[in-house]
């Protein structure tokens, strides 16, 4: 019998790929810990630890989630809205992360999804994140075009057909859909993490304060001009300019 | 004068004899009500009466009046003082709101005294919805309202003498004096008022006291009523004492009225039992004749000072004193469901009966019953001081170990001049899911067939999600977006393939055009393959030399290779056009026959290096038409 063995090469690997599985293993850890001090209710002590699992995986909507629990609890609302807002951007069908930022909106006065629009197909519609979209977009534009060159170099086959139809078919609808969640989310997006932050009319103290926003309020960031920031409220359609410290962006 | 003595002895002795009577009489109690329909939130006015001798009647016992909004009671005293024994007539005046609509009854009213227990028939009260009146005012200045307005505010007596306003210059027979303790307080801070009646005569019948009017006061009565002598001026005076706690419940000079004694005073009349009018005067009663003296004290001016706005805590409700706050419950080990009776107790020194409940924070975990309060109070050294206790029943609605939070509770002590606050301790209760069906948190009794509802207890934030690491779709959906210029690959590809089909559908459709576009790199390509494989081979290469130019000219003239013959070479480039200079045409026949020459040449006469010569005159022979072409 012949005896398998492990290729040569994977030993160049190897390093990395305990470096991998050391790092995975280390973000295990700390989520552990932070989780264990979450339970105690020190919350303070569970957000730090779950920030630092997060700088190691910033990817990753569960440990974003975890974080905006701990924040929230710490009593940091504006705060726990960025991190769930950033977990419902990388994972947005999850209802655990949707219903936490829907709750923790609710606090800041404001609702996840828009009145007038029915909630199935606001979800729908948010089934997939941005980064998905684009990546079925991709994937199915390859394939479609892979398999269109094959098509025509194979001179055409038939059997190729109803993989060419149902590529085209799946790359229109994933480009069609991530075009227009493109379109319609904004460019940029903050929260007011501060307990009240005032809006002025320009980027300075000297300009007048014309209104002003509550924690947690979600903010489209317009334009940036030395230390302020020019926001447009999503519900009220106002807009001003914010001192920096004021808004934590997406 | 003997006579005299003995009739005196004789009328003291019949005096005696009925107060003796009325010293050994029953205690009677009364309630009534100034009306028994009323709207709903319509104030109702419950006097409760109390007849009886002695100082030591206690207060009538107010049973748990649950449809009613019971506020603070106020008292009107008569005292009926002969030759040392008192009898007195108690008023209390309660004001009831009823918060209920139909039939409710005020239920018997007690009091307990020497052993047995007397009390009143129960009272039906009609409350209906409509027409409900405006409230009254809140009845905590109560001690005004239970206060009968003196009849008038003459200051005279029967007889023209003002003995109130002018008692010691002339050191009259009776008079009242009122005084309080402080004079300048702060707001719900008590001052003791103290009402005296001084008397150096005998009395006929008992006299009427009428507390005085207090506005912007709430009023405490402090028994018991003192009685004693004294000597003012050197005259001797038997005097009782009334006093009474009053807290102001405003900022700013606030008056007490004065008070007001009504009283029978007996005539001194000369009695000469010669005289011939003496037993006319026997048998109509003058003999026993008395003179009426309504009597008023000096009104009194006190300063209330408002309490102070700094360091006010958001929960401070009023409460003014020195106190403390306890809290208990009546066991912590429950199922969920059993009913918790939870106390808190605040005690201490100040106005106790408007001390409102601490507030409770919100409990989600429990159903949390309205709080019942009640009220121990101690007027020892005439302070108002006691406990007052809030209890509340909680259900706890959840297992596990629950906490009933401390609660906060804020307080002006005037003596330090500054707020405190104080917190109860919290409280662990350890529940148990317990048997279902059982406990009080399943009072509702469902049925066996009846479905239970979910209830909501408490809305928060979803727990934390176990780890997860990110799934390999997700990473490479991820990566597949963050691509970049990779992605630029399939259209690539696939622009070669199209393009690639779109030349050969093009070389079908124009064969010749497609020949004349290959010529040149197919007799480059038959050009280079000889020059590798046959250069070692004469015949071999002289043949493909010649099928790479002779093929070169075909496919650029159109024709076919065998069809072209050097002879009819320059017919056929006239008839194609093809416009080659003189030159490369004098070239083409060179290199024809010389191909030819050694094509047909016997074996052996080319040279390696002959060979390789004539491949390069083939070659640049093509690439001068070429050029000469484009």
């Amino acid at each position: 019998m012949k005896e398998k063995r492990f290729p040569t090469h994977s030993y160049f690997y190897l390093p990395f790929l305990l470096l991998l599985s050391a790092s995975a293993s280390a973000q295990q850890n700390l989520a552990a810990q932070a989780r264990q001090k979450y339970d105690a209710g020190n919350y303070a002590a569970s957000a730090v630890l779950f920030q630092n699992a997060i700088e190691k995986s910033p990817e990753n909507p569960f440990l974003q989630y975890d974080l905006g629990n701990a924040l929230f609890k710490s009593g940091k609302l504006g705060e726990a809205i960025v991190s769930y807002q950033r977990a419902f951007d990388l994972m947005p069908r999850n209802s655990d992360i949707r219903y936490n930022l829907a709750f923790a909106l609710k606090r800041a006065g404001e609702d996840l999804v828009p009145s007038g629009i029915p909630p199935i197909l606001f979800y729908l519609f948010y089934w997939l994140s941005l980064k998905e979209l684009s990546g079925f977009f991709w994937v199915f534009t390859w394939i479609l075009l892979l398999s269109a060159g094959i098509w025509i170099k194979m001179k055409k086959p038939a059997p190729l057909r109803p993989l060419l139809s149902i590529s085209l078919t799946l790359c229109s609808i994933f480009g069609i859909w991530w075009g227009i969640r493109f379109l319609l989310e904004p460019n940029a997006l903050g929260v007011i993490v501060t307990q009240t932050a005032e809006v002025r009319s320009g980027p300075g103290e000297s300009f007048s304060v014309n209104f002003t926003a509550p924690e947690g309020r979600r903010v489209e960031i317009l334009s940036e001009s030395s230390g302020w920031i020019e926001v447009g409220l999503l519900k009220e359609g106002s807009r001003g300019w914010v001192s920096t410290k004021d808004v934590e962006k997406i | 004068m003997k006579k005299k003595s003995i009739i005196f002895i004789a009328l003291t002795g019949c005096f005696l004899l009925t107060s003796g009577r009325r010293a050994s009489a029953q205690v009677a109690i009364h309630a009534s009500v100034d009306k028994t329909i009323v709207s709903l939130n319509e104030q109702i006015t419950l006097t409760v009466s109390v007849t009886g001798s002695g100082g030591s009647i206690p207060d009538p016992q107010i049973p748990l009046l649950s449809n009613f909004s019971v506020y603070s009671s106020g008292k009107g005293q008569s005292i009926s003082i002969i030759n040392g024994q008192m009898e007195t007539d108690t008023e209390y005046t309660y004001v009831l709101v009823p918060r209920f609509v139909g039939k409710g009854t005020i239920p018997p009213i007690s009091i307990s005294y020497g052993g047995r227990k007397y009390q009143t028939r129960p009272i039906i009260i009609k409350v209906s919805k409509n027409g409900a009146s405006a409230n009254q005012g809140h009845p905590q200045g109560g001690g005004a309202v239970s206060v009968q307005a003196p009849p008038g505010v003459s200051v005279q007596s029967a007889s023209g003498y003002n003995y109130a306003r002018n008692p010691s210059p002339r050191n009259p027979d009776v008079f009242v004096k009122a005084t309080v303790n402080r004079n300048k307080v702060y707001v719900n801070e008590q001052t003791t008022l103290s009402v005296k009646f001084f008397t150096g005569v005998s009395l006929a019948g008992s006299p009427q006291y009428n507390p005085p009017k207090l506005s912007g006061f709430i009023s405490e009565d402090l028994p018991p009523q003192r009685n004693g002598r004294t000597l003012i001026n050197g005259r001797e005076y038997y005097y009782s004492e009334i006093k009474l706690a009053l807290f102001p419940v405003q900022a700013g000079r606030l008056e007490i009225g004065p008070a007001m004694v009504s009283c029978r005073i007996q005539k001194s009349l000369a009695i000469d039992p010669f005289s011939q009018s003496f037993l006319n005067n026997i048998f109509s009663g003058q003999l026993g004749m008395t003179q009426p003296e309504t009597l008023h004290s000096e009104p009194l001016i006190l300063t209330a000072l408002p309490l102070p706005d700094r360091g006010k805590p958001a929960n401070f409700s009023g409460a003014v004193g020195s106190f403390l706050i306890s809290a208990s419950v009546d066991r912590t080990q429950v199922n969920v469901g059993d009913a918790v009776n939870f106390t808190m107790v605040i005690s201490g020194q100040g106005n106790l009966k408007s001390l409102d409940a601490p507030s409770i924070p919100a409990m989600p975990d429990f159903h949390v019953y309205d709080t019942v309060n009640s009220l121990k109070l101690n007027k020892q050294n005439d302070i108002v001081q006691g406990s007052k206790f809030f209890k509340t029943v909680l259900v706890p609605r959840i297992s596990g170990t629950l906490t009933i939070p401390k609660i906060a509770f804020s307080f002006f002590n005037p003596k330090t001049n500054s707020y405190q606050t104080l917190y109860s301790p919290s409280i662990v209760l350890h529940v148990a899911k317990g048997a279902p069906g059982s406990g009080a948190g399943n009072a509702s009794n469902f049925s066996a067939t009846a479905p239970q509802d979910v209830s909501t207890i408490s809305e928060d934030i979803r727990y934390l999600k176990p780890y997860q690491k990110v799934s390999f779709l997700e990473r490479f959906l991820g990566a597949t977006s963050n691509a970049g210029l990779i992605n630029l690959f399939p259209f690539a590809f696939f622009a070669f393939f199209f393009g690639l089909d779109q030349y050969e559908e093009m070389k079908a459709r124009n064969p010749l055009e497609a020949r004349k576009r290959q010529a040149f790199k197919k007799a480059l390509q038959i050009i280079e393959t000889a020059k590798k494989e046959h250069l070692s081979n004469p015949k071999e290469m002289t043949e493909d030399l010649s099928a790479a130019l002779i093929g070169y000219l075909a496919d650029k003239l159109g024709q076919s290779p065998s069809a072209l013959t050097l002879k009819g070479l320059n017919q056929e480039i006239q008839k194609a056009n093809f416009r080659v200079s003189p030159n490369a045409l004098e070239n083409i026949k060179r290199v024809w026959d010389e191909i030819d020459s050694r094509r047909f040449a016997p074996t052996g006469v080319a040279t390696q290096t002959a060979n390789s010569e004539i491949a390069e005159d083939v070659s640049a022979l093509i690439e001068s038409i070429e050029r000469e072409l484009k």
